[in-house]
């Protein structure tokens, strides 16, 4: 579905969920997100079928058994020794917990064999058999499993309501690239009708041409250069040419990403749904944990929650700590984030794709996070004694930098196809670079016009200008949406005519997938 | 209730204000080849009594405004580049939507093709983007667009409806583009004609038996039978035309089984490949294949003219007064593109003799005695073109005029190295011809006045009536002197020395 199919169809559902009565909008919803989903192909509707019956129902069973438990514990507590209650709590909890393994088994068994059969099979020499990724199964999955591991830890009761519930796993705008959702966070909002808000809406409308014009007249417009650097054979370009591709690179993936959640976002908010974030403006971060709390938030929370303290708090992780603490406490401290840090990465990188480029991206990420989490003592020692300097504007900026040059390394291994290449092209922007390798219409000889620089030159310096602002506080769409409606409409049709002068489309055009979707 | 109102308001008058927003972008951005030839077309869509609908060649080899000259025939010519018989035809019906003709000549040209589009994805929009978003044109993408036909750049039509019903979704990034004249556009004067200025070689071809036929059913025959039939259902008369090209033999053999359509539906058909002394290719072929220049596109028209005035009811309309001021004006535009865009634009002597044979032009042509010319069988061949004329037989086949060389003394002139000098004049009832041979001063009766030329050594001096109009004009290279005058009013129009 094109980006302007989604919108449309995101505006006409929207028009269509506030002329039904309140108590059917759910509905509504819901039968938006399977429109949706069946016409992005029939195919995957079995399997999201699947995940949302397998965790809907453990998630039940979960329930019933917590249930039964404190029942019993209620009614016949007082007869029961403590060695009696420990035991019945024990058998829950085995009974609870095949219930869960079984139900993630069975979801990120389907996502294993649809993602990566084809790699595994690579790797023995068989014939790939062409599976086809459903939409959004790495989403819709992490998003039920993470609410089937709430109700298991006792967060929160399990959803009886098997529509709402449905809705939940697969309300349509986070079905393309996310954000993976909380049920407690968002399970409320789509259930309860929302009246039709004039200023909402308004909001909504100016976040999807802020994602737009951020696809479409940024990330799009980027690509071409990024393609081409980066699938030409080693050697094909200088130093320099990488250096420029890798920062091309840094500025699409962001743009592309963000845009498209943005996108679903002001989406979801028609409808009077506000989805959790995913960025918040990731190349000013100062550091590579800071980066990584700002970009793709809800994938990164999800681990945190489901991976990194689980795992951290595993008996042998806590038992190697304590080892650990006998030679160093400090490096005892740190060391369940450090492996914690390294497997969550590591997962990361699997997650992008079962191929050694990906893993070494996740390892680079982890093993610098694992690194800065050993030596995080030492860095908040350091900036003690040197408060003033570590407070001044120009150290912010230098770690800013430092964040961004760290970030772009990773890049290279990211985009290249293998970490071989990934290697040579960092190797390149060292040992061949000269400013020589842009000059003379170099650069227009990468798949890019004069006029798409000029366009991306303009569009990024908006773009910064607007996180500048949102560091600050400041909330632009609140800000016109207090000004004179004449002033509001001059601000969305001339985001329109922005988006569609200015953006990247139409069959003339390469128009390109999210760079997220179907992952 | 009163809030709901408010809302509904608001909200429609913001779609109201986008849309038109919309528009007014779309239409600035788009290119503008379609809008330019269609606009004046839908301007004034109800005054036609004639259409022409077809491909290249009939927008080449068919001008509407000549027609008015000569014969007051209110025509437009609504062919476009490229099209198939099956854009044709889908042309045709959304013109039908605004015009009632009486007549609807179609151009036969493309009945071989087995296709309904061809690679051009920009012809077809020429043919289309101009006629407003209708059930018709709707009509005519889902039927043109519903297979696989793909484009020059491999890609899906059926993939490209969507530029077809919104032509922003081609043009939108033309904003970087853009020249005065997208916001101040230019429509065509020339009612859909288009002189194509150029002189080639023509290709070799030979006319094969008529009773050869093509023998397959194809896609363009089978538009042209939707054709002939939604006209005649609409009560116009259809004439089928191949125009003039030097045709190969399988064009040809389809041309010939055009003809048998024709009478299956009792309509007439005039193919030119087989008239074959309408057009002279060695001097009216634009390229070496297919289409005319001016010079064809006068000769054509002008034949075509006297054939829809003796074969069809069509009214005069230089007596009809709702017609004659806006089309006389409309004429006068005409006249002045063809002065400023074809003539003074086009500063080569092989061109600028070709656009003289005009019936809007009287020609001077002065050689010098060493003109290089006289050895130019190319040029010797344009010169004489520019006094030609048809006359026409009763049984609708056409002769040269009285001479296929009307410059008679122009082969003395060359044989003795003698200057030259010659009058070709259309001001008058008739087209009259002097020229002289060897004569360092001439002195010629024309039609608005006696014309007199001084030749001393490299300059010459022309005087009408005994008032200078040139003093000193240089020869070139090539030794020739080449005065575009006014037919009506005998002003120069343009001097050119070669």
């Amino acid at each position: 579905m094109s980006l302007f199919a989604l919108t449309g169809y995101g505006l006409c559902c929207a028009a269509v969920y506030h002329l039904f009565p309140k108590k059917l909008r759910y509905l509504v919803l819901l039968a938006a997100s399977y429109g949706f989903y069946a016409a992005n192909g029939l195919a995957g509707l079995p399997f999201i079928l699947a995940t949302t019956a397998a965790t809907y129902l453990a998630a039940l069973r979960i329930g019933a058994i917590a249930a039964s438990l404190k029942g019993r514990l209620q009614g016949e507590g007082a007869q029961l020794t403590r060695e009696e209650k420990r035991r019945l709590r024990a058998q829950a909890k085995s009974r609870q917990r095949a219930w869960l393994i079984a139900a993630l088994a069975l979801c990120f068994g389907l996502l294993a064999v649809l993602k990566y059969a084809d790699d595994v099979l690579g790797w023995f020499g068989g014939s790939p058999l062409g599976l086809v990724l459903p939409l959004g199964i790495s989403f819709y999955t992490f998003q039920s499993t993470g609410y089937l591991i709430d109700v298991y830890n006792g967060k929160y009761p399990p959803e009886r309501h098997p529509l709402r519930y449905a809705l939940f796993v697969s309300f349509f705008p986070q079905l393309i690239q996310g954000p993976i959702g909380r049920y407690d966070q968002l399970s409320e909002q789509l259930s309860q009708p929302h009246d039709f808000d004039w200023d909402g809406s308004e909001r909504g409308v100016l976040l999807i041409l802020w994602g737009l014009f951020k696809k479409m007249v940024i990330a799009d417009r980027a690509l071409p250069l990024v393609e081409q650097v980066f699938s030409a054979p080693m050697g094909a370009y200088g130093g320099a040419a990488a250096l420029v591709a890798v920062l091309f690179y840094a500025v699409q993936q962001y743009t592309d990403f963000s845009g498209g959640i943005d996108l679903v976002a002001g989406i979801a908010e028609l409808f009077g749904i506000r989805l959790a974030p995913n960025f918040k403006r990731p190349y000013f971060s100062v550091s590579l944990g800071d980066f990584w709390r700002r970009w793709h938030i809800s994938l990164g929370s999800w681990m945190r929650d489901y991976v990194f303290y689980p795992f951290a708090l595993t008996r042998p992780v806590t038992a190697l700590s304590k080892a650990v603490k006998r030679v160093s406490a400090p490096l005892a401290r740190a060391l369940p984030a450090v492996l914690g840090n390294l497997l969550v990465f590591l997962l990361v990188g699997v997650w992008h794709g079962a191929t050694a480029n990906y893993i070494a991206w996740g390892l680079y990420n982890g093993v610098l996070l694992a690194i800065s989490a050993a030596l995080e003592p030492a860095y908040k020692a350091w900036n003690a004694k040197h408060a003033r300097l570590s407070a001044s504007k120009g150290f912010y900026v230098a770690r800013v930098l430092r964040t961004f040059v760290i970030v772009n390394i990773g890049w290279f291994f990211d985009r290249c196809a293998r970490a071989g290449d990934a290697l040579r092209m960092m190797a390149s922007v060292v040992t061949d670079f000269r400013p020589a390798q842009l000059a003379g219409g170099a650069l227009l000889e990468m798949g890019v016009s004069a006029v798409d620089l000029r366009v991306l030159a303009v569009a990024v310096a908006a773009l910064f200008a607007v996180s500048v602002l949102q560091e600050r506080g400041v909330v632009l769409r609140d800000w016109v949406v207090r000004r004179p409606m004449l002033v509001r409409w001059f601000v969305l049709i001339g985001g329109v005519v922005c988006v569609l002068l200015l953006g990247v489309w139409g069959s003339g055009f390469n128009e390109a997938a999210f760079l997220y979707y179907q992952f | 209730m009163k809030r709901k109102l408010r809302r509904v308001l608001r909200g429609a008058a913001f779609t109201a204000l986008l849309l038109c927003v919309l528009a007014g972008v779309t239409r600035l951005v788009e290119r503008k080849a379609s809008r330019t030839r269609m606009t004046p077309f839908l301007r004034d869509a109800a005054q036609f009594d004639v259409l022409f609908i077809g491909d290249s060649h009939v927008v080449n080899d068919v001008l509407p405004m000549e027609l008015w000259r000569d014969y007051g025939i209110a025509s437009y010519n609504i062919a476009s580049y490229g099209n198939t018989m099956a854009v044709s035809y889908w042309a045709m019906m959304n013109a039908l939507d605004y015009a009632t003709p009486k007549l609807m000549v179609i151009g036969t040209m493309d009945v071989e093709q087995n296709y309904k589009l061809s690679g051009s994805s920009s012809d077809v929009h020429t043919a289309l983007d101009a006629f407003p978003l209708t059930l018709t044109k709707a009509r005519a993408i889902e039927d043109l667009m519903n297979g696989y036909a793909v484009d020059d750049d491999g890609r899906y039509y059926a993939d490209m409806k969507g530029e077809y019903y919104f032509t922003l979704g081609k043009y939108h990034s033309r904003w970087s583009e853009l020249t005065p004249n997208d916001f101040h556009p230019a429509f065509t004067s020339a009612k859909g004609g288009e002189l194509a200025v150029g002189v080639a070689t023509p290709r070799d071809y030979e006319l094969i038996d008529e009773g050869l036929l093509m023998g397959e059913d194809t896609v363009g025959f089978d538009y042209l039978r939707r054709m002939i039939e939604e006209c005649q259902r609409r009560g116009i008369d259809v004439l089928l035309t191949n125009l003039p090209y030097p045709a190969t033999e399988t064009q040809q053999m389809a041309s010939n089984a055009v003809y048998y359509v024709a009478q299956d539906y009792g309509v007439d058909y005039l193919d030119f490949v087989y008239l074959d002394q309408v057009v002279d290719y060695r001097c009216d072929m634009y390229d070496s294949y297919s289409h005319l220049n001016a010079s064809g596109a006068q000769k054509v028209t002008d034949y075509l003219g006297r054939y829809l005035r003796d074969h069809y009811d069509l009214p005069d309309r230089h007596e009809d007064a709702a017609y004659l001021e806006q089309w006389n004006a409309d004429y006068a535009e005409y006249l002045q593109m063809k002065h400023d865009v074809l003539l003074r634009a086009w500063r080569n002597l092989n061109s600028t003799l070709m656009l003289l044979h005009d019936a809007d032009y009287s020609a001077c042509v002065v050689l010098a005695g060493d003109s290089p010319l006289y050895a130019d069988e190319r040029a010797m061949r344009l010169l004489q073109n520019i006094g030609r004329s048809h006359i026409f037989e009763e049984d609708g086949a056409s002769a040269w005029s009285d001479a296929l060389e009307p410059l008679g003394a122009l082969f003395d002139a060359a044989a003795d190295g003698l200057p030259y000098i010659a009058l070709i004049d259309r001001g008058g009832e008739r087209m009259r011809i002097a020229d002289r041979a060897g004569a360092g001063e001439a002195s010629i009766e024309a039609s608005f006045g006696r014309l007199a030329f001084t030749a001393q050594g490299g300059a010459l001096r022309i005087a009408v009536d005994g008032e200078e109009m040139l003093t000193e004009m240089q020869l070139g290279d090539q030794r020739a002197l080449v005065l575009a005058l006014d037919s009506a009013t005998g002003e120069v129009v343009e001097a050119l020395g070669f």
